[in-house]
């Protein structure tokens, strides 16, 4: 059984020229061709690819971002990043010893690197990310389909219980393994700390409401449900609320 | 090296700092009278005046013989010219049987003979300065020439390998496109060529990142007639709309349209490249584009001065680059 392939890049003639390389080796097949990071999980979740040829510079999620979620995957795949010209990138990847091929792909360097795929771990994709651009576009979260994308513009909030982080969306809500920490350093001034245990996006804010006990919430855009401010942050959300 | 005295602005100068030198002999010594103003006047005018003819008549002659002889030489025409006007006045101020003067002609010719050498001097630092000024203005054109970004190269070979089995037509036209842009790019900082001729090279760039993009890239070229043999300093335009497409089309999934309006206006050609924003949600401005744009602004502040001008804005959702240069000729290389 020949190993399966997943071409990502945002070109057609690059992957054309990919598939067709793949192709003229026996042992390996091509399962799929996404045009960027958002289409590579979601065909990776659909036909599980041993391996992914992942472009870096793509529209809407990159291939460096792609790779975070494909490694929360049951099984993720190798990677094997492609660039045409990358130079803080590369340095990256010899450091963190991660495959990666230079466009125009050379037939015997594709050989080679499909021969010695392998997968990323988590470690090394932070070392990648710290070196360029950290902030994600995408949360991602394991579901029973596999994983579920949510752009990040579109979340309400990020409210904290116990052990998980709820991420309430424009379409509902997801379940991540992640604290309100590292979402507040990830994306730092897209959102605001309204309680211990909540983040709420700020372009998504509607209004401020005060209920009968002197409570203070926050109205969010296209949800029902308002966030608690908590006493301690109210000065700082209602100054800051109208700097807006 | 010798000094260019054939034209009025340089005989004018000329008259007025041997008035000057005039004024200081006076004061120098000897009675102060009308009289003797209007000799010597008469006196140096005379000397500075058919040197200036002489110099300028010989001018051709002199500059064959490389800076130094060609100085030494002109000193000589300028002594001789003394000399000559010298021993003229000592015949015409006396009449009868005097002897010549001799200490006076002496005296007349050391006088000559330092205010030339420190003219020749004069000129000859300020040719030294002017030169110097002008080799630094071509480097800085040199530095700020516009490079194709290797992006740009390596996307394109890998284009050109793509279509080799399956196009090889088109990639025949991949490879006579990227050899001219290249030409361009290699070409001598600062050259000015027909403005159709850089939208031509806008057009062939165009025509290979519309291969790499595919249907994401639509062009709307609005190009209204510009006089003949309009000018722009080579790569101009392309590293405008090469931002366009890196900035307002590359990060955006969905792709977009560019508008590209050139028109004539109030002697002024204008160039407006339209293209939509990046989505929030991609990496911030880049500060490639700033440096891009950085680059033109000084490339045509070198050649035109304060009349050229590049603005951009972000209009309904859009961003707006706008170009602006006289079509009358260059500022700055003029000076030289």
């Amino acid at each position: 059984m020949s190993i399966q392939v997943l071409i990502v890049d945002d070109e057609q003639l690059a992957r054309d020229r990919l598939a067709r390389m793949v192709a003229e080796f026996a042992s390996y097949q091509v399962v799929g061709h996404a045009a960027n990071g958002i289409e590579a999980v979601q065909l990776a979740v659909e036909h599980e690819p041993e391996i992914v040829l992942l472009d870096i510079r793509m529209p809407g999620m990159d291939g460096l971002e792609a790779a975070r979620h494909l490694a929360e995957l049951d099984e993720p795949p190798a990677v094997i990043f492609c660039t045409a010209y990358e130079e803080h990138a590369i340095e990256a990847f010899d450091l963190q010893a991660v495959g990666y091929l230079l466009k125009p792909v050379r037939g015997s360097a594709l050989e080679g690197a499909l021969a010695k795929a392998q997968r990323i771990n988590k470690a090394q994709l932070a070392a990648l990310s710290d070196d360029g651009k950290p902030r994600r576009s995408h949360i991602s979260a394991r579901t029973r389909r596999g994983i579920e994308l949510i752009a990040v513009h579109d979340v309400r909030f990020f409210q904290a219980d116990q052990k998980y982080v709820t991420v309430r969306h424009g379409e509902g809500e997801i379940i991540i393994d992640e604290t309100l920490r590292e979402l507040e350093g990830e994306f730092g001034d897209a959102f605001l700390r309204v309680h211990r245990n909540a983040l709420v996006a700020v372009r998504h804010i509607v209004g401020l409401d005060r209920s009968g006990d002197g409570h203070y919430q926050i109205r969010l855009r296209d949800v029902d449900e308002a966030v608690d401010i908590s006493r301690r942050h109210v000065a700082e959300v209602r100054r800051y609320i109208k700097s807006l | 090296m010798v000094p260019d005295l054939c034209n009025v602005a340089s005989i004018s100068l000329l008259v007025l700092f041997g008035e000057l030198l005039v004024l200081v002999m006076l004061f120098a010594g000897g009675p102060l009278t009308w009289m003797r103003l209007a000799l010597m006047s008469l006196f140096v005018q005379w000397v500075a005046i058919t040197s200036a003819g002489v110099l300028c008549w010989s001018r051709r002659w002199l500059a064959g013989f490389g800076v130094v002889a060609g100085a030494v030489l002109g000193f000589a025409e300028v002594m001789v010219v003394t000399f000559l006007v010298g021993m003229a006045a000592d015949r015409l101020m006396v009449w009868g049987e005097y002897p010549v003067d001799w200490t006076a002609i002496l005296g007349q010719m050391v006088i000559s003979g330092i205010i030339t050498a420190l003219a020749l001097r004069y000129f000859y630092v300020q040719q030294q300065l002017r030169q110097q000024e002008q080799a630094e203005l071509h480097s800085r054109i040199q530095a700020l020439q516009s490079r194709i970004r290797p992006h740009f190269l390596f996307n394109s070979m890998n284009i050109i390998a793509s279509l080799i089995g399956s196009d090889p037509k088109t990639a025949e036209s991949v490879v006579e496109d990227l050899s001219e842009l290249f030409r361009a790019s290699l070409n001598d900082a600062g050259n000015q060529v027909q403005l159709q001729d850089e939208l031509d090279l806008c057009e062939r760039y165009v025509r290979i990142e519309a291969l790499r993009l595919g249907d994401r890239l639509q062009l709307d070229w609005q190009v209204e007639a510009v006089p003949p043999g309009v000018k722009i300093p080579l790569l101009t335009l392309q590293p405008l709309l090469e931002n366009a497409i890196y900035h307002g089309i590359q990060p955006r999934p969905e792709g977009g349209t560019i508008t590209v309006k050139v028109w004539f206006k109030d002697e002024h050609v204008h160039v407006e490249i339209v293209n939509p924003l990046p989505p929030e949600t991609g990496p911030g401005p880049s500060e490639g584009n700033k440096m891009a744009l950085n680059n033109i602004r000084s490339r045509l502040l070198v050649l035109y001065g304060a009349q050229a001008g590049l603005t951009t804005d972000v209009r309904n959702g859009h961003y707006v680059t706008v170009l602006r240069f006289p079509v009358g000729g260059e500022h700055a290389q003029d000076a030289g």
